[in-house]
């Protein structure tokens, strides 16, 4: 039988380099070897140059290090050079992506980088200068540089990220306002030059927002017609929600989240828009005795275009009777997903209240919600009582998904460890126990 | 014929049809707005334009047969619907996967070279993606394989190139 090379062979170079392209990077380099036609093709590559951590990337478990700082430097030094090998090697116009992950201390070199993303009229450029070794993290020193000719044209930019990398607020407003016209979507963690930020400009096209970590940010100011979701976990800020009129899908985690669940009542007008609201309640709990006497439960505004709730907490009572408020307030709510924070304590957990001591919780059916998921699952008590009482209450519940896994391992190496567990492997079968006990309603267990 | 049947059920008079030659002398009839997306054709119509009947231009596609125009054919009359209306990209790929899902590795290079010589570049872009997804994680071997193609390194040379890059090679997954 004829192959598809027969035909192959007959395109011309860039068909082929369109389509080596579409590989990984990796891949597009193995090509090299195929025949002599092949072997500098790989260097028009204009994909997803990911350069990520090379054991990240290999293997899943945990490499064995030797943590002393020669190995860490040897290991730094040949991440840079892999950088600059492959990026002066490369012949194309334009690149895709450009994505660089790993703790870099050579700033000079991270200047051409930038460089080159921006001559490459790269769409997608991602910027993360930490990296965790065993347990420790080791983050880079990287400031954005400020001075603006070279970078004045990232005209293709759509998708924008910097973790752990110094940036200005003038210099991020330089970028959103005159140098990128087409950047959607912007997300910058760990910044620790980010005092004030001004998100606005006449035709900001500015989609998705994630502003994370940002422990020394004084003033913010959100003006984007165009922005669709949004995402914060820094300082309590006061900002206002009032000239974002799109904005449908908000995340708030940490102090700020706490803020906002107890002011929901000030935020009603935003909360009408959102079609899915994401809450961490961790920071609820602490210490705050207001909170446990449920006094802001009482002034939730109804979120009548609510699709989505996700909450992470725990399931324990004070949590869950916030969540619970929160359901009774969503009338078109079509999921909930609870992530359980892992590792609460199990010793001191026996004494906390949990739902059977809450004989006054209302058992009239919420209407609306048809996917019940909960993440982290135990397999304690408490997570048993919860299911049970969601069933009760939700009668039209189409799927109930349970993972065992801790949110914060999903989609991470640590993730491919835990689920070979024994932990995990005995939750899960209390997850199957669980689902035994309700045949008739259809249970999600990875 | 698939083609024929569509064209004769929404095809009103007014619409004009022009006459492709395959490479192996087929006649083929389409409507003279699928025909335009073809760029050989469009020049060729561009350059008789004076002649004054549609129907008597007979347009030489030396490149392509008749088995591969037919399938060419309904594929951009339907893609051209689709893409007159304001439908949303999701359908559009939908199609296309459709479209693309069955072809068997031969029909998919030959598609691929007859898309190249008519310029269709929206379908060139679909079966490039396709031909990356069929040699995605896998080795050198399968690929070459794959594509047909001789290997004309020596041992030597091949084990120079991956010792140029080797971080390239490895963790490969077996095929």
């Amino acid at each position: 039988m004829r192959s598809v090379g027969d035909h192959i062979n007959e395109l011309p170079d860039d068909i082929l380099v369109n389509i080596l392209s579409r590989l990984t990077m990796k891949e597009a380099v193995r090509t090299s070897i195929i025949s002599s036609r092949w072997r500098y093709l790989w260097r028009g590559f204009s994909g997803c140059l990911n350069f990520d951590d090379p054991f990240t990337m290999a293997n899943s478990k945990w490499p064995h290090l030797n943590l002393k700082s020669g190995p860490i430097n040897v290991e730094r030094h040949k991440f840079v050079n892999w950088v600059n090998q492959v990026l002066s090697s490369l012949e194309g116009h334009c690149t895709e992506e450009l994505r660089i992950c790993f703790d870099v201390f050579s700033n000079h070199d991270i200047d051409n980088w930038i460089k080159f993303a921006s001559e490459r009229r790269v769409r997608r450029l991602e910027l993360d200068f930490s990296r965790v070794v065993y347990n420790l993290r080791f983050v880079g020193q990287y400031t954005f540089p400020s001075h603006l000719d070279f970078y004045s044209s990232f005209r293709h930019l759509t998708d924008l990220s910097l973790t752990t990398v110094g940036i200005t607020g003038e210099v991020l407003e330089h970028l959103l306002c005159y140098c990128c016209p087409v950047l959607e979507v912007l997300n910058v963690a760990e910044s620790s030059s980010l005092t004030s930020l001004k998100v606005s400009g006449p035709s900001l096209k500015l989609k998705h927002l994630k502003l994370n970590k940002l422990d020394n940010l004084k003033d913010l100011q959100l003006h984007a017609p165009n922005l669709l979701s949004f995402e914060y976990s820094g300082p309590i800020l006061p900002f206002s929600f009032r000239n974002v009129p799109n904005l449908v899908d908000a995340s708030f985690w940490g102090c700020f989240s706490a803020y906002i669940a107890k002011n929901l009542c000030q935020h009603s007008i935003f909360l009408v828009q959102l079609h899915t609201l994401k809450l961490d309640t961790c920071h609820l709990l602490i210490g705050d005795s207001e909170y446990r006497a449920g006094r802001y439960l009482h002034d939730i505004p109804e979120m009548c275009n609510l699709k989505h709730l996700e909450i992470i907490g725990t399931p324990k009572v004070n949590d869950l009777l916030f969540c619970i408020a929160l359901l009774e307030a969503a009338p078109s709510l079509y999921k909930f997903s609870l992530k359980l924070v892992s590792q609460y304590d199990y010793e001191s957990y026996e004494s906390v209240k949990t739902i059977k001591d809450q004989p006054y919780l209302s058992f009239t059916e919420l209407r609306s919600i048809r996917v019940v998921e909960l993440l982290g699952f135990v397999g304690h008590t408490a997570d048993f009582e919860l299911v049970m009482y969601l069933i009760f209450r939700v009668k039209l519940l189409e799927k109930i998904i349970i993972d065992p896994c801790p949110t914060w391992r999903v989609g991470t190496p640590a993730e491919l460890i835990w689920r070979e567990t024994a932990e995990y492997q005995s939750a899960r079968r209390r997850a199957f126990e669980l689902a035994a006990k309700f045949p008739l309603w259809e249970f999600v267990i990875p | 014929m698939a083609s024929s049947s569509s064209s004769s059920s929404c095809s009103s008079s007014s619409e004009k049809k022009i006459t492709l030659k395959s490479s192996d002398g087929e006649a083929l009839n389409v409507e003279k707005n699928v025909a335009l997306e073809f760029e050989p054709a469009k020049g060729f119509l561009e350059d008789n334009s004076e002649e004054a009947d549609d129907e008597a231009i007979v347009v030489p596609l030396p490149n392509v047969s008749a088995a591969v125009l037919s399938e060419l054919i309904p594929y951009v009359k339907q893609r051209l619907e689709l893409s007159a209306k304001p439908v949303q990209k999701k359908l559009i790929k939908a199609f296309d996967d459709q479209f693309t899902r069955h072809l068997s590795d031969d029909k998919l290079g030959e598609l691929m070279l007859a898309a190249n010589y008519l310029g269709v570049n929206y379908l060139l872009d679909v079966l490039c993606d396709v031909t990356a997804d069929r040699i995605k994680n896998k080795s050198v071997e399968y690929v070459r394989e794959f594509l047909g193609i001789q290997n004309d390194f020596t041992p030597e040379e091949e084990a120079e190139l991956r010792a140029q890059c080797p971080w390239a090679f490895e963790g490969v997954d077996q095929d």
